[in-house]
């Protein structure tokens, strides 16, 4: 008995931390000097690793009487107390219930006055605001150009809002997602009078039945009208010469509480790009990656590089753009979004190349002048429904893409050759998002059905390869024929489960493709029977996938590991294997991600990435396909296989207050394939590409940077940012298997100060600096820009504006070219009224041309591009 | 287009008024919220003779942008006014920041005489300054006693007052830290009155202060706002009173009232409008276009902060 109750004893003893109630209460009095007591003293208490977090407090009664409870394991806790009247005081104390009197020292405390009106950045819980008005230079039109002017925001030349380096989730006005992400046309064309401020929302999940469920992936912005704005826009028109220039835009734009309209009617030939304004963002390089419907680009006439400076200095364009964007708010849950654009643009293009090859041995150096000519007819329409409620989500967007695009291009040295390609498109697809609770828990069901059809040609003049395509004997030319057809289809069943700080996602989902490849070549006018020289796939894809997420999210950590299984069935039929194959894989794909919020300004970021990516049809051509007049490739036949691995390492820091953005991340990747490309290159610089199954490593570590600050009392926003990489990987030419390595700095420092009502001074620099170490020779380039503007405005009437740009560029080639240009432009605004002037005259010192220089994995290029002549415009403005 | 106050009420049957009345005829009226306000004066003049009591001294001014829905169906029903928040060694008073410039110029005019001059010299500078009525009352804390909060207001004709200890059990959410309004808050949560409320407070202000009734945090509230975010208050400002200011009393006759008692009567005061305005009884409006205006003005504000 008496051991049974020694033994039941030590176990109460032993398991009494686990069994009594962690609660702790400390209590006690606070006194002043002479012992007098002290009232309305805050009391805190916070853990002794993070002293900032407040689990507990007491504020003295007026008997200096206070009682602290404390829920919170740990052995020790930190106590402080704040007064008016008193000197703050910290002390350590354990954390077990107890009393404790204090004696407080008098002091008063000074409080610091704030008038956060006057402050242009306002920061409030999850939301940023950004009074426009503090950040519009003189120069600026549109809300795009005050942003791209905001701390911690970068506007990128094709549209793009970064907010702290990350690309913007949602583009709102005034609460509506009219646009999704066509918003450049909005960008572009909402004058920043009309607009009060931009609000950043940190932490705002666009589906309602996700909130306070799922932290978002990045920032939204919203921009906020003004009270009494409704009917807003650009209408200008533009008459200059020389040639014949015009610059018409008509972008009028409604908002109200019931419905949102975009409208525009723009023409240009003054080098306005309108494609990024016509286009989806999602439009990228051509790739068909994510279901998207941009264009497949399978033939094109060889590309000449574009250079890096504006775009205006360059394009020599002659567009034409309609668009209509209308949101319908049905109620305040569901939406109705119509999206029609259509684009008609002539873009010529002219300029020399010299390749010079840096392979072992080969050292040869190709110089070629091309005359390009890009034909663009491309009609984009979309309807879409949305309901977002609390507990049920819809979207359904019908899509119709469709172009009717050529291409022409004239090469005149060392021989003429004229190439034409036809490179039409039509593209139909459906996406359908469902998302539904079933007690507490949320299905997600999304459907994407995708058909396109690419019929698609390129003809050279004289033919091209005669070597292969006609034993050696010129002809008079030749054709390539390349058409896809496919049907794409992904269809998933998400279910999410669990409540905060636990998430449980599961997805099974089905992909299958079925894709038709044919290609052949003609030799004046007859088709070629070789099965080299032609390709027919036919190719059914089916994918089963079965994805697992585990999400923890408190407020300072947020984890998330993903386990995502596939299993991928391939059956194809080649053109050299006329039997069926079929191939099967099973692969797991884990990532990990970690976010840890150390406060409202500073957070850090981990992350890790396994994943195995398999070819499409197109590497299953194994006959040749000429890809231009320099150039045919053929592949191996077999599905390659890339395993990548990516680790990412990051930190971010905001302090909107002090008007300091900054960001610092690593990246490294390495990625392992199985195919690699085998080229040859023949004495007059003609290249043939063979896959083949040999196993190579490409590795990349790239370190960016970047910090912003605003200067408040001077209205000054100071920028840098910094990229560094190192990329390496293995070539294979006329049978040398060399490794490359390619290193990179990046700066781009900058300031722009507009603290004056009659003054606006902004300079910009860029340094790009990239050494190639190949087998044969290394290879340093050097490209330095200067931009620098000033803006006068010696009253309200009248803005004088002077532009610089200064370009140092140097290859290692010896050749170098020093380039400097000017515009000068001046606006009158007559009194009241909505009338406004602009004569501008570009390109004042008449430069020709300007020189790039650009690195590809076996040759360095000097691109010579031709510019837009001195040219002089005017314009006549409408504020509405 | 005449909108006109002259009804068959004894309140405005004084011969004592004739001037003012004088005066308001000169005027034409095209909106309901001047006729309201020129009510509100015409009272605040007829007692402007009574003395406002100073409870204590102000130290620390701050100001709030109060926003709301006003109509509780309809969340693009928000209205928002400037609400100030004075501070005293142990009283402060919140109020609309038009109620307290409105009281100011009645305190410079206290002893002009009710006379349509008089009325005019306050009219010219009160003019525009309308409040809201969500945003009219009055509020004191730690008066009449240590820890009470007296509620203020006049609605139907009579001045009513609500004397209560509110307690807010304010729950902390640790880790919930944010930057708001330039200040590093705590967020806490509580309810009250039929909202839930978040609530950002900053220790590096060591006042237990806040807007509307709230208070009894570890520093200063620099923003609140109920979880439907159907009302809001955000700091705007924060001064320290270098000069001799007070924090004024009205002593009238009140009517004491719970704070239940008065949502009713507020409710109770929109529906007599309503109906006064759709019988036209004692007003006359000459256009229907105004009439609907007002009417349907006057039904949505049904959204109070406190809700029972």
């Amino acid at each position: 008995m008496g051991v049974s109750l020694t033994i039941f004893f030590t176990l109460i003893l032993c398991f009494s931390p686990f069994i009594v109630d962690a609660q702790t209460q400390i209590e006690g009095i606070v006194y002043g000097p002479g012992k007098v007591p002290a009232e309305g003293v805050s009391i805190l208490v916070s853990p002794v690793e993070r002293k900032s977090t407040m689990i507990g407090y007491s504020i003295t009664d007026v008997d200096g009487k206070y009682i602290l409870t404390i829920d919170y394991e740990a052995d020790s806790l930190v106590l402080s107390t704040r007064s008016l009247n008193f000197r703050d005081t910290i002390l350590n104390v354990q954390n077990l219930s107890n009393t404790l009197t204090l004696e407080l020292k008098a002091q008063v405390n000074e409080i610091r006055e704030v008038s956060v009106r006057g402050y242009p950045i306002l920061s409030n819980g999850d939301t940023l605001t950004y009074i426009v008005q503090s950040f519009a230079r003189l120069r600026d039109h549109s809300i795009g150009d005050v942003i791209g002017n905001m701390p911690g925001f970068e506007v990128t030349p094709g549209g793009v809002v970064h907010f702290q380096g990350q690309p913007i989730q949602k583009y709102y006005i005034e609460g509506l997602d009219l646009l999704e992400k066509r918003y450049p046309i909005a960008n572009k064309n909402l004058p920043h009078g009309s607009v009060a401020s931009v609000e950043v929302l940190l932490n705002h999940n666009p589906l309602r039945i996700l909130e306070d469920r799922i932290a978002p992936g990045s920032a939204s912005i919203n921009i906020k009208l003004k009270n009494e704005v409704a009917l807003t826009g650009t209408l200008y028109g533009s008459l200059g010469v020389s040639p014949f220039l015009r610059n018409i835009n008509l972008t009028p734009m409604l908002f109200n509480k019931s419905q949102q309209v975009v409208a525009a009617l723009q023409s240009n030939n003054t080098g306005d790009d309108l494609n990024s304004q016509h286009q989806a963002l999602e439009y990228s390089g051509g790739q068909l990656k994510d279901m998207g419907n941009a264009k497949r680009e399978l033939l094109s006439i060889r590309p000449l590089p574009s250079p890096e400076t504006d775009e205006k200095r360059y394009l020599d364009n002659n567009a034409n753009l309609v668009t209509y964007n209308h949101l319908f708010k049905l109620d305040s849950k569901s939406q109705i979004r119509i999206n029609s654009s259509y684009l008609h643009d002539i873009t010529k293009v002219a300029g020399d190349v010299v390749t010079q090859y840096l392979t072992e041995g080969s050292g040869m150096i190709v110089r070629e002048s091309a005359r390009n000519k890009y034909f663009t007819s491309s009609l984009s329409n979309s309807i879409g429904y949305t309901l977002n409620e609390k507990n049920r989500y819809i979207e359904n967007q019908f899509n119709l893409h469709q172009f009717w695009d050529s291409e022409s291009g004239h090469i005149l040295n060392p021989v003429q050759f004229i190439q034409n390609a036809e490179t039409p498109h039509y593209s139909l697809a459906n996406n359908l998002d469902l998302l539904f609770t079933i007690k507490d828990n949320i299905f997600q069901f999304t459907s994407r059905i995708d058909l396109n059809n690419s019929p698609q040609s390129l003809v050279f003049s004289p033919g091209v390869f005669p070597g292969l395509l006609s034993g050696g004997e010129p002809y008079s030319s030749s054709r390539q024929s390349f058409s896809e057809q496919n049907l794409l289809t992904d269809h998933s069943l998400q279910f999410y489960h669990g409540r905060k700080p636990w998430l449980f996602e599961c997805e099974p989902g089905v992909k299958f493709e079925n894709q038709q490849i044919e290609t052949f070549m003609e030799r004046n006018g007859v088709k070629l029977t070789t099965d080299t020289l032609q390709n027919s796939v036919s190719w059914n894809y089916m994918e089963l996938y079965f994805k697992y997420r585990i999400r923890y999210e408190r407020q300072s950590i947020r984890a998330s590991f993903d386990l995502q299984f596939n299993h991928q069935l391939y059956n194809y039929t080649g053109a050299d294997d006329k039997s069926a194959r079929t191939v099967r894989k099973t692969f797991p794909a884990p990532s990990f991600r970690l976010l840890y919020i150390f406060n409202s300004e500073l957070n850090g970021s981990l992350s890790a990435r396994y994943f195995p990516t398999f070819g499409s049809p197109t590497e299953l051509l194994t006959g040749y396909v000429i890809r231009d007049h320099l150039l045919m490739i053929r592949q191996s036949g077999i599905i390659p296989t890339n395993i990548g691995v990516i680790l990412n390492a990051g930190m971010e820091y905001k302090n909107a207050v002090a008007g300091l953005f900054g960001s610092l991340e690593w990246t490294a990747s390495r990625v392992s394939q199985n195919v690699i490309l085998k080229r040859t290159i023949d004495e007059n610089g003609l290249v043939s590409s063979t896959g083949i199954e040999q196993d190579n490593i490409s590795l990349s570590n790239t370190f960016n940077a970047k910090l912003s600050r605003y200067f408040p009392r001077i209205k000054a926003t100071s920028e840098i940012n910094g990229i560094m990489a190192t990329v390496s990987r293995d070539v294979l030419v006329n049978e040398h298997l060399a490794r490359i390595q390619t290193r990179m700095l990046l700066l781009n420092p900058g300031i722009s100060f507009n603290g004056w009502k009659f003054a606006d001074v902004g300079y910009r620099y860029h340094l790009e600096l990239i050494k190639q170490n190949n087998p044969a020779t290394n290879t340093l380039i050097i490209q330095q820009k200067h931009f620098a503007d000033l803006f006068l405005s010696p009253s309200t009437r009248h803005l004088l504006g002077i532009t610089g740009e200064f370009y140092l560029n140097n290859g290692s080639t010896g050749q170098f070219q020093d380039v400097f240009f000017a515009n000068v432009s001046y606006r009158y605004k007559p009194g009241n009224g909505k009338l406004r002037y602009r004569l501008e005259l570009n390109n004042i010192f008449n430069q020709k041309d300007i020189v790039r220089y650009q690195h590809t994995d076996i040759s360095l290029m000097r691109s010579t591009f031709y510019l837009r002549p001195r040219q002089i415009l005017a314009t006549i403005s409408v504020g509405l | 287009m005449q909108l006109s106050i002259y009804g068959k009420s004894k309140f405005y049957d004084g011969a004592c008024f004739a001037p003012v009345f004088q005066f308001l005829k000169s005027m034409k009226y095209t909106d309901l919220k001047i006729t309201l306000l020129v009510i509100f004066l015409i009272v605040n003049l007829q007692v402007s003779s009574q003395v406002f009591i100073p409870v204590d001294k102000v130290l620390y001014v701050c100001s709030y942008l109060y926003e709301f829905q006003q109509d509780s169906n309809s969340n693009t029903s928000l209205k928002s006014q400037d609400m100030t928040l004075q501070i005293g060694s142990s009283v402060s008073r919140f109020t609309s920041t038009n109620n307290l410039y409105n009281d100011s110029i009645l305190m410079l005019y206290s002893n002009e005489k009710p006379t349509a001059a008089g009325f005019g010299k306050i009219w010219q500078q009160v003019g525009g300054n309308t409040t809201h009525p969500f945003c009219k009352p009055n509020i004191y804390k730690n008066y009449p006693a240590r820890n009470q909060v007296l509620f203020t207001d006049y609605l139907n004709r009579e001045y009513l007052k609500v004397v209560e200890n509110p307690v807010f059990n304010w729950q902390l959410k640790p880790g919930a830290d944010s930057l708001v309004s330039g200040y590093v808050c705590h967020q806490a949560t509580a309810r009250f009155a039929g909202r839930e409320y978040l609530a950002w407070f900053t220790t590096e202000i060591p006042i237990q202060e806040g807007p509307y009734k709230f208070h009894g945090l570890p520093g200063l509230i620099v923003h609140l706002r109920d979880t439907k975010d159907q009302h809001r208050f955000t700091l705007t400002s924060l001064r320290k009173v270098g000069y001799n200011s007070h924090i004024h009393m009205h002593e009238r006759d009140y009517r004491q009232i719970t704070a239940r008692e008065y949502a009713k009567a507020l409710n109770a005061s929109f529906a007599m409008l309503y109906n006064r305005i759709q019988q036209e009884n004692g007003l006359t409006i000459s256009d229907d276009e105004q009439k609907a205006r007002a009417l349907q003005t006057t039904k949505a504000r049904n959204n109070f902060i406190e809700k029972y």
